[in-house]
This record gives C-alpha cells, structure tokens and sequence, in this order.
C-alpha cells in the first residue's frame, strides 16, 4: 500500500512497513521555511490519542503509526490543524561531568583536538531536543558543530551507564537509563531525567533547550545523592 | 499469602503478557511475550484472557513450587517438563496439587517456553501491561527476572478450566527459514549484500537477549554513504549497523535507530524466529 497526504501545504507519503505499520514521510524534500517537520506534526497526532492508534514514534525524517485500521487514522489526521500549532518549550540547564571514559581517546584521535579545545566548542552553544527515541530518557539534540563530529561505532557497547551524555554524528544524547549503545560517551549527568512510575515518565519535551554546564567529580558527586529531576534542580541551581 | 515459590529460577525467566500500547512515543518498547501464539495458547489452555500474563522462561527452566492447588499449562519450548520427578505434557490443562513441584531441564527444542497458570497473577501494572522491561526494571517481579525465593500471588478465578489437549503444532527445531519483507533501506545494500542475505545462513549469536537478535558468520555489506538521521524502528525489524552483522529488533528493543532498516518480520513469523536457538543457523527468504 502506498498513498499520499496533504498536510499544511505539503504532499507526504504514507506506505505500509511489516504487517500492522505505517510510515509516513515527505514525498520531496521539504522547504526549511514552510515546512512543518514530521516531529512535530506526530505529536499534534500523539497529543490527538485516536483510538485506533496502537503506537505512534515520530523523528524528523519519519513518522511510524502501528494500526489495524489506517484508512481511519488518516481520515482523523487530515482533520487536524495543523496550519496553527502552538508549543510551549522550556529551557533548562544540564550539568554534566565531563569523565575520562575511554570513548575520549577516539574522539579525540577523530576530531584532532584536545580534550579542553572540544569542550570549549561543544559548550559554547545550546541545544534545542530534537526527538526522544532509542529508549525510554533518550533524548536527541541535533546540530552538534561539525568539529565535534565522530560516526557511531561500528560494534556498539554492549553497556553505557544511566546518565551518560553521548555524540554520535551530528547529535548530542542522553541515555537515562543503562542500555547497549554505539555513540561516544563524553560525560555524565547527575540528575535523574526518567521516572516511570509517572505517565509521561520525563520532563524533558521535543523543542525543549538544553544548557549543558560543565560540573567537576566533587559536585557530581554531591548532585547524584540529591535524586533530583531536570525541573527540582533548575528551580535550586 | 504465597501461591507459588521459585525453588531454581532458570535463566532468563520473566513475567509476560501482550505487552505495551502507547508508549513507543516516549521511547518505552512494546516488550510482551517473544512468541506471543505460545503465550496464548497456554492462557487458552487454562481458561483465562489471551492477554493475561505467564511466565517466560528462556533456554533454561525455572522449577517452581505450588503451594495451592492450582491448574497450569506448558506451552512454547520443550524443557523436558516433569511433575515431582513424572514427566508431564505439554499443550494441555494440567491440574496441579498443593505440595507440588514443576521441574524442567535446558531446552532441547525451541528457545522459550510458557508457564500459564489459571487465575490471574497479582502484579502492578505499568502502563497497561504486566510486561517485565528489564531495562527499565518495570512490570513482572520488581522489573527484574525470577530469583530464587521469588514468590507468585495468584487470584483464584471460578469456575475450574475444561481440561483441554492441543496438538503440539510447534516443532521449533524445523525452523531454518524465516520470511522476511524488504525494508525502506534494502536498496542501500550492494548487490553481493543483497545476494548474500538472501543465499547464505546466518547463525543466531548467543549474545542475543529481548532486545535484539545478532546475526552471525554472514556479513552484509552496505555501501559507503554517510550517516542517516535516526529513524523508527519496531519488534521485527532488521537492521545492518556498518560491521555487518545484522540485528533483528525485538519485543524489548528501542525504538529509534540509525542504521539502514533492510527488512522486517511480520509479527507471526517474529514468534517463529525467537524460537531458534542462540548458535543456530537459518536463512532468510524473501516474501513475493
């Protein structure tokens, strides 16, 4: 199956991908200026929670939607406004303890720079989240400067701690919790930025900006016995 | 009260049931039961709701004590079952005696097996599911697999299950080909890549688990290109990193990747291949 969707002014491709998914992504390349990207439009559709709708994950290249009844989904999706969408995004400062993990020796060796020279141009600009994906608390910032850049790795890890702050092309991730994992790990966080006892379970949303501060071992240290979330720790810091 | 005590705990043995809905959006994967026809089955079997949870147990059986009397039922993997000491069938409504011990060995025929008792456990839900997600450390026993001493609550349902008998239509150790449908980034494969996935065997690696299956001893190679943007992935999925060795997403994966997804696994044919034992070999064959 293959059919296309107008939305916003836009012509997107919707196909069939296994037995009970969908993708849907743009039939050309969208124009940076009108174009709404797909993150966005998939949580206007998330945010709509129609019934049919068994999982939906949205990126900025690609939407998937798990159903049983699309001819449904896609007449409740064109009913939806999408020529005024309105978002409210929060800025929030990170502190990260920029470790000695091993990964370090490769992206230097990659990058050609010092450890102190990385950090100067990783932490002079922020970073706006991009798409939540990979695992629960994994969030994706995009833009990572192009000096900064080292490819995922050909075998990932087979572990890389909660917390840890990654790079991997031109994003920057956040694992929050243990998981197998092929970015490069060049920190880690103190806070606690996945509670799944709550529905949703984090507090970091798509569009929200992060501020990474650099932090030494001793206020790591200090950070991480006070079990605080990303908003407990910006409303005390 | 405890219904049913873990005497030996298995090896990776887990609460399942049909898993998560609705939280792929935030990152949290479906999880659920590997063969999901097997789960149901032994729900069949023990006249509860298909979507009840069982118990999972991975190459290695657990061995439980009852200490009510119960029914149950065997599905999925043999493990060479056997009730205080007498061997027991599998695929059929067995009533279980207060004092009795369920027992079982490593898997000689298919990877996981189901344990389906009637009623249904006490155990909290996490966002509609019972599902053990390890990763996470939610659903099933504290988020975890079954210790020793683990303790299973039940709630007594009326009336007693019909004893029933299925055929066991599950020969696991017949599966040597999967079916598989192109995925949006076959074409990123080169040809001696396409052809070798197609033609030759892969072997399942033992470092397989929930989240993923590694494919071994046939390298597919993908062109030279630059990185892709992180896209959707899902249970069933097949995706090549650039060393080579495929990886087949499952129930527990992520749900976001960035390597080309070059094919899938129907949801029915998932449950077939998650009961291929891990240093086994199989082909792929394409869906006309």
């Amino acid at each position: 199956m293959s059919q296309s969707l107008l939305l916003h002014n836009q012509s997107y491709t919707i196909t069939s991908f296994g037995d009970e998914w969908y993708r849907i992504y743009a039939a050309k390349k969208l124009s940076a200026e009108t174009a709404l990207d797909l993150t966005t439009i998939g949580n206007m559709i998330q945010e709509e929670k129609i019934k049919t709708i068994q999982n939906i994950i949205s990126t900025k290249d690609e939407i998937a939607i798990q159903t049983k009844d699309i001819l449904s989904v896609l007449t409740q999706i064109k009913q939806l406004d999408f020529d005024h969408v309105h978002q409210q995004t929060k800025t929030y400062e990170l502190p990260i303890y920029f470790s000695d993990h091993t990964d370090w020796e490769r992206i230097l060796a990659h990058t050609n720079l010092s450890k102190e020279a990385y950090l100067k141009l990783l932490l002079q600009q922020n970073y706006t989240i991009d798409m939540l994906g990979f695992l629960v608390g994994f969030f994706y910032c995009k833009k990572l400067d192009n000096r900064l850049q080292v490819p995922r790795k050909n075998k990932p890890a087979t572990r890389v701690e909660a917390g840890s702050v990654a790079i991997a092309a031109d994003y920057i991730g956040i694992y929050s919790l243990p998981s197998p994992g092929g970015w490069n790990v060049i920190g880690k966080t103190p806070l606690q930025l996945v509670n799944l006892d709550k529905n949703p379970p984090t507090k970091l949303k798509v569009s929200d900006k992060i501020v990474f501060k650099a932090i030494d071992l001793d206020t790591f240290g200090k950070l991480e016995k006070l079990n605080l979330d990303v908003e407990q720790y910006n409303a005390r810091y | 009260m405890q219904d049913i005590e873990i005497l030996k705990a298995g090896l990776f043995t887990t609460i399942q049931d049909h898993g998560r809905k609705n939280t792929a959006h935030f990152a949290l994967p479906q999880s659920g039961a590997m063969d999901m026809v097997a789960a149901e089955k032994g729900n069949l079997l023990v006249d509860n709701p298909l979507t009840h949870p069982v118990i999972e147990c991975t190459l290695l059986a657990p061995s439980l004590l009852f200490h009510k009397a119960s029914y149950m039922a065997l599905t999925g993997a043999d493990m060479d079952w056997k009730i205080n000491g007498s061997s027991v069938d599998r695929y059929k409504t067995i009533k279980i005696n207060a004092g009795d011990i369920l027992s079982g060995k490593a898997s000689r025929n298919g990877c996981r097996a189901y344990i389906a008792i009637h009623g249904k456990f006490h155990i909290q839900e996490h966002y509609g599911s019972c599902a053990t997600y390890v990763n996470a450390k939610i659903g099933g026993l504290e988020g975890r697999t079954f210790v020793k001493g683990d303790n299973l609550q039940v709630s007594r349902t009326d009336p007693p299950p019909p004893i029933i008998q299925l055929s066991i239509a599950d020969h696991y150790s017949a599966i040597k080909k999967i079916y598989f449908d192109k995925g949006p980034e076959w074409n990123l494969l080169t040809d001696r890549g396409q052809e070798n996935f197609n033609t030759k065997a892969f072997t399942l690696s033992a470092a397989s688990n929930r989240m993923g299956a590694r494919l071994l001893d046939n390298p597919i190679e993908i062109m030279e290109g630059k990185e892709m943007s992180s896209v959707p992935v899902f249970p069933g999925i097949i995706q090549i990193p650039h060393a080579g060795d495929p990886i087949v997403i499952l129930q527990d994966g992520q749900t976001t990747g960035g390597y080309p997804r070059i094919g899938i696994i129907s949801r029915k044919e998932l449950d077939r291949f998650n009961q291929i034992l891990p240093n086994t070999q199989f082909h792929f064959v394409m869906k006309d």
